[in-house]
């Protein structure tokens, strides 16, 4: 009996020696300051956002669906739609009232969240990797394959007008300013568009990889861009010059004998502004959600959690949280403080 | 007396007679039974699958692995998919057969392919998002490795008449020779 209690202790301590072993090494996600995953995805959460009042959340996937998440309860609420190919892309309106995604098969596709027929928008070359819709909720904007920006009417689905002078270049990121006068498009090389007029503006020239994702200040007045090359760049729109560059490093390959790498940088993919314009948030392939002073560019919390690249990243309306979408199938709501 | 010895014998060979031609009868459906049964397990012999199944011939547009996860790691089809990166797919620019390997969220990692029209076979090796190793022979006998992270860079061809090397750093060539065959065949293909 003896021999047997010696036996549980020494067997107790291993475990807690593995225990404190394996939380100095960072092995254990209670070390992180992980937010609830929400899951139902059945594959990877390529895009998400909330919709106006603050209180659901609405996510595509290369599951082929677009579904409705309660913000209270991180609960799914309902499979909006469901279709057989993968979704890259998806814009709510500003009112609240329309859903658009777009699709590998290139359809682009209207949702009514009263209900209703899903209205298509036709007529552009391959499928779109971005989809935006402008502030006064009456039109939306693609990028077709051979290179021009298709504008819509969201109330009838018809074509209305491009923005032209990009033969043959196709991108990934498309944003849409505040004041609905301007339209950014990221290749490698950002161009700002004057939507009314169709003219470039501005282009701006710095990332050396292939931009995934670009947000507006509210205020018009910054651009942000999330690239391949590692890097996001926070522009001054009058200036036509970087403010400042981030250069985030994140993943650390863990080992059982400690860590393996030194903190190694990956491809940025997702940037969005606060609704007051003063934080900034991203996300990339290193999994992590940052927050950034948006005027100095210095970082204020990171938020670990995902388990693979992060896809997207959106501030909630009233700014007090941050939604993001992942490759690990999941979605997670980071409460700032 | 005689005569009843006689019919009684005469009934006997009448008997063995009767006897005879069932034996007969026995032996021929015996005989058609084994036949039968020889042709028949002949016949399923030839038809069973090989226990190695080296017989098998799988005729298929493409074959895909997933893992646990249901992520798919590896494509081999004809054609093979666009180019998924982060969740986003990429146009390839021309129809590639042969197979891909996709890292565990999805992202193409490597390929082993021919190509479509220009009929180059190729093999390739990624980070995530950008080609770093590419190995080639054009269909004419000219053949390439070249190796790239940003402006650091190794590129060796040879075709027919001649060979190249260049070794770059930070974009800076550090060693070209011969260097005007080297710019005759293009630059970089990031």
């Amino acid at each position: 009996m003896r021999r047997l209690n010696t036996g549980i202790r020494i067997l107790s301590l291993l475990v807690v020696a593995q225990f404190v072993l394996a939380a100095s090494r960072g092995l254990l996600s209670s070390q992180e300051d992980s937010a609830a995953a929400w899951t139902g995805h059945e594959g990877a959460v390529t895009d998400v956002a909330f919709l106006p009042e603050g209180d659901t959340v609405v996510s595509c996937g290369l599951d082929g669906t677009v579904r409705l998440w309660s913000v209270v309860s991180g609960h799914m609420k309902k499979v909006l739609y469901s279709y057989e190919d993968e979704i890259f892309a998806l814009a709510v309106s500003n009112d609240g009232r329309m859903v658009v995604t777009s699709e590998y098969s290139g359809q682009v596709n209207i949702h009514s969240m009263e209900g209703g027929p899903i209205r298509h928008l036709n007529g552009f070359l391959g499928w779109s990797a971005d989809v935006v819709v402008s502030p006064d909720s009456r039109k939306a904007a693609i990028w077709s394959m051979d290179g021009d920006i298709w504008i819509y009417d969201l109330e009838t689905g018809e074509h209305v007008s491009k923005l032209e002078g990009q033969k043959n270049k196709w991108g990934m990121a498309l944003a849409w300013s505040a004041d609905g006068s301007l339209i950014a498009t990221g290749r490698v090389t950002i161009i700002v568009w004057d939507v009314g007029s169709g003219n470039q503006v501005q282009t701006l020239e710095g990332h050396k990889g292939f931009i995934r994702d670009l947000a507006f200040s509210p205020d018009g007045q910054r651009l942000a861009s999330a690239s391949m090359d590692k890097t996001v760049r926070v522009w001054d729109l009058g200036a036509e010059e970087a403010l400042f560059t981030l250069e985030p490093q994140g993943l650390v390959i863990y080992q059982k004998s400690g860590p393996v790498t030194a903190p190694i940088r990956l491809p940025m993919t997702a940037v969005a502004f606060s609704p007051d314009g003063r934080k900034l948030a991203t996300g990339g392939s290193d999994r992590v959600v940052r927050l950034w002073d948006a005027a100095s560019g210095n970082l204020m919390r990171e938020y670990k959690g995902h388990r693979m690249s992060v896809t997207a990243v959106v501030f909630s309306p009233d700014g007090g949280r941050i939604i993001s979408s992942s490759l690990d199938h999941t979605i997670r709501l980071w409460q700032l403080e | 007396m005689e005569s009843e010895k006689f019919a009684e014998i005469s009934q006997s060979i009448k008997a063995l007679e009767r006897k005879n031609s069932r034996l007969n009868l026995i032996v021929l459906v015996l005989s058609a039974a084994v036949v039968v049964s020889f042709l028949g397990i002949t016949a399923l012999r030839t038809q069973a699958p090989n226990p190695l199944g080296t017989t098998e011939i799988l005729r298929v547009r493409g074959i895909v692995v997933v893992d646990e996860n249901g992520t798919e790691r590896v494509w081999i089809g004809a054609p093979v998919p666009e180019p998924l990166i982060l969740g986003k797919r990429f146009p390839r620019g021309g129809k590639m057969s042969g197979i891909i390997l996709f890292d565990e969220e999805g992202n193409e990692r490597s390929g082993y392919c021919t190509s479509d029209g220009y009929s180059n076979v190729l093999f390739t090796l990624d980070s995530i998002g950008q080609q770093h190793v590419l190995f080639l022979a054009e269909p004419q006998g000219d053949t390439a490795l070249w190796l790239w992270n940003g402006g650091n860079s190794f590129k060796l061809n040879v075709g027919e008449d001649a060979s190249s090397m260049k070794l770059s750093q930070a974009e800076k060539v550090l060693f070209e020779s011969p260097p005007a065959r080297l710019d005759e065949r293009g630059g970089d293909i990031k």
